[in-house]
């Protein structure tokens, strides 16, 4: 018969032992680095997939029963699992895996987010084998990279090219908004306002943070350096496109108060504003809520034009995928990733998220599921920016979107915004060096 | 004086009750009549805005499950849908496998309020009537941990459901499996007792006459039976409204199930209904539709229990 003290002893050391055990890190050990995939051999292991993508009935079968399908006819000694996740919660769910150290084999995740686990030892760097015959835009896959070498492979975008109202734009003279410079982009929007009268623009209303992104690369700079050690938020082009952001909302070319509540339509789609900064996944909402605004008629699509008009530039969010350190079937896991990345799973990837495929290798034409925005931005993929770049990136870009607010609706001063971003910036790069 | 003012005359013994029947001044009533008459039309209409703002929400919802994709693209769409489209609701249940996240969610309720209905009440009980000197330390370490966010504890509960010895391939230092991760230990477990359950119910005990608890010691009951069939039975009400609390807490959860599972055969209600919502692209209607049929159990049960449930806060003194 136990008395009260042992069992009281024995609750003790249990407790102490799941102690140790939740503070330990489990098991596992580091994938070698540059994995790269193997040609040879038969494939085996259950891979654990987590994907903020292919939610529900008909995203399961589409990659389940179709796309990862594929490979296992090809490999049936590999499975998988697949674990869905919303986007808003992805972060949440992979930190609590990492924490626990049962991060998945693969893992799916959003652009800039590369840096920050792989500085953490989640992702085992991959060698440049594993992007085989796929044609990767070089900034992204510069964002997929910490301390030089590759950790993750971008594979379905979402682009924010400008939308325009073709049929109200024709009405005021403006058969083409396609402009060389920044300056004759910002000309032509006067021009628009002072024949309207309407706020020319749809852009402000969107996310800040990624708007003050894109205009730094539109002025020729970048927000962090290659290692990501040091921050340029206080560099010329980044002033430059905070200033050019205000002059926007000053000047009533874009406004911010045009932000409208989740679930109502945006002023573009309202028709307010004769361009647009928007995403290629409002295809499915404007077909089915204003089917006029995707007539041929009356969509057209532009980039953005850079300030010394060298080039054109294309913001892109996106999915990546990354290999996890502690995968047990790493081989498995790498062929699956080339396989996702190569043409005929990209087609049928970007076919069910609606999003566009991360390979410009794929052919002018490719049937992409009749998302004229994704064939568009398919098609302009060399000209692809996007924001982050530092292992530091998770903390950061949480805090940018009220400062660089504050500055545009002249709350705060271009150079008191600038100062507290780049302040934030560095004290966050500060605590993981 | 009132009563210097009638007109029939006074009774010389004035009990309570015959000073009660005089006082209505015949000179006053209409004024007072008038009075009462506006303030129950003032308290009429307000309590009518406050249900006005209270429904409209879930009017909207169940308004826009039935909408069609052009009047959702409106700018201002009328509060009534022109045409109902009731379809989406069919659609919403086809997009994801809702029968399988509605059994584990009832599971999850159900096995809450069972749990939360024994132990809760038992450590209710315990601490507003056993007398122990841990007992005010006890209580205020629960409402201690009422004060901590979810989102700070999540991580080590996590790690708690990871490393459970012998569970999931575990040793008995929980290494080597997965422990309660994807199983329906991490799904029921933690949820089987909260501190604001016992805080409740310990508010619900507090009040109970102690006499009936010391007229049972002396009548020779147990300490268990006292418990259970002389003390709970009175009170129903707080225990209706906890059962309710804790199949509501069951129902919602949504974080907690997303982050322990990754089996579909395990994932919940809520997190189903996150289908809808894509990167770029929200499905309002089906959201809405799928949302609409989420609330009904809960809308049904409270309905039912409303009356309990009220009373229940009432008497628990939170109110």
């Amino acid at each position: 018969m136990i008395n009260r003290r042992q069992l009281l002893a024995a609750a003790g050391i249990a407790g102490a032992a799941v102690t140790a055990a939740a503070c330990s890190t489990g098991g596992g050990k580091p994938a070698a680095s540059g994995a790269k995939p193997t040609a040879t051999g038969e494939l085996k292991g259950n891979l654990n997939l987590i994907t903020p993508e292919f939610a529900g009935t008909e995203g399961k079968a589409d990659l389940e029963g179709g796309i990862l399908k594929k490979f296992t006819e090809k490999h049936p000694g590999v499975t998988f699992q697949v674990d869905y996740v919303p986007w808003d919660k992805l972060n949440e769910k992979l930190s609590t895996q990492i924490a626990g150290g049962t991060p998945s084999d693969l893992m799916m995740m959003g652009m800039g987010w590369t840096a920050p686990f792989a500085q953490k030892k989640v992702f085992a760097p991959l060698d440049e084998s594993v992007l085989g015959d796929a044609k990767v835009p070089k900034l992204l896959l510069d964002n997929a990279r910490y301390n030089g070498k590759l950790y993750a492979v971008p594979l379905l975008l979402e682009s924010r090219p400008f939308l325009y109202r073709k049929d109200l734009l024709g009405k005021i003279g403006i058969s083409d908004p396609n402009r060389t410079t920044l300056d004759e982009f910002t000309q032509m929007l006067r021009e628009i306002k002072t024949k309207t009268g309407k706020v020319p623009l749809d852009m402000l209303a969107s996310n800040l943070r990624q708007v003050w992104g894109q205009m730094t690369f539109a002025f020729g700079g970048t927000q962090f350096s290659d290692d990501g050690t040091k921050c340029y938020f206080n560099s010329d082009p980044a002033v430059k496109a905070l200033e050019w952001m205000v002059m926007l909302q000053k000047d009533g070319l874009s406004d911010v108060n045009q932000r409208v509540a989740t679930g109502q339509p945006g002023s573009y789609q309202k028709g307010e504003n004769l361009l647009g900064w928007q995403s290629s996944g409002v295809w499915p909402t404007f077909s089915k809520q204003s089917p006029e605004l995707v007539k041929d008629e009356n969509l057209g699509m532009i980039l953005c034009p850079t300030a010394d008009g060298s080039k054109k530039i294309l913001y892109q969010g996106g999915t990546l995928v990354g290999l996890s350190t502690r995968s047990k079937s790493p081989d498995a896991a790498l062929a699956v990733m080339q396989y996702l990345l190569s043409n005929d799973a990209l087609v049928a990837e970007s076919k069910s998220t609606g999003k566009v495929p991360a390979n410009s290798n794929i052919a002018k034409g490719t049937d992409l599921g009749g998302n004229k925005i994704i064939d568009f931005c398919q098609q302009h993929l060399d000209s692809s920016v996007t924001d982050g770049g530092t292992a530091a990136w998770m903390e950061i870009r949480g805090k940018m979107d009220p400062i660089v607010e504050g500055a545009v609706l002249g709350t705060k001063t271009v150079k008191q915004a600038i100062d507290e971003l780049q302040k934030m910036a560095e004290e966050a790069i500060g605590r993981i060096k | 004086m009132a009563t210097e003012n009638l007109e029939f005359p006074v009774p010389v013994d004035l009990s309570t009750d015959t000073v009660r029947e005089v006082r209505p001044s015949p000179v006053r009533s209409p004024s007072l009549k008038r009075q009462r008459l506006i303030s129950r039309a003032v308290l009429w209409v307000l309590l009518a805005a406050v249900s006005v703002a209270m429904v409209t929400p879930f009017a909207w919802m169940v308004f826009t499950a039935v909408r069609s994709p052009e009047e959702l693209g409106q700018v201002n769409p009328p509060f009534i849908p022109r045409t109902w489209h009731f379809e989406n609701f069919l659609r919403a249940l086809e997009a994801a496998p809702f029968h399988i996240y509605a059994r584990n969610s009832f599971i999850i309720g159900a096995s809450n309020v069972v749990t939360t209905m024994v132990f809760g009440a038992s450590a209710g009980y315990a601490l507003a009537k056993l007398r122990f000197r841990a007992a005010p330390w006890i209580f205020a370490w629960l409402l201690a941990t009422m004060m901590i966010p979810f989102y700070a504890i999540v991580i080590p509960d996590f790690l708690l459901a990871r490393f459970m010895p012998l569970f999931g391939g575990n040793d008995i230092f929980g290494q080597g499996g997965q422990g309660w991760i994807d199983s329906w230990w991490a799904l029921l477990v933690p949820g089987m007792v909260s501190a604001f359950s016992i805080f409740l119910l310990r508010q619900f005990y507090v009040v109970t006459p102690t006499e009936l608890i010391e007229a049972a010691r002396l009548d020779g009951l147990s300490e268990p039976r006292i418990w259970v069939q002389i003390i709970t039975p009175q009170i129903k009400p707080g225990l209706l409204t906890v059962a309710l609390l804790a199949f509501e807490g069951g129902w919602n959860n949504f974080l907690w199930p997303l982050l322990v599972t990754t089996s579909e055969d395990l994932r919940v209600i809520q997190v189903g209904l996150s289908v809808f919502r894509q990167e770029s692209n929200t499905q309002w209607d089906l959201l809405m539709a799928g949302t609409t049929l989420s609330a009904v159990p809960m809308i049904v049960l409270f309905v039912i229990f409303q009356r309990y449930f009220v009373n229940g806060f009432v008497n628990s003194g939170i109110k």
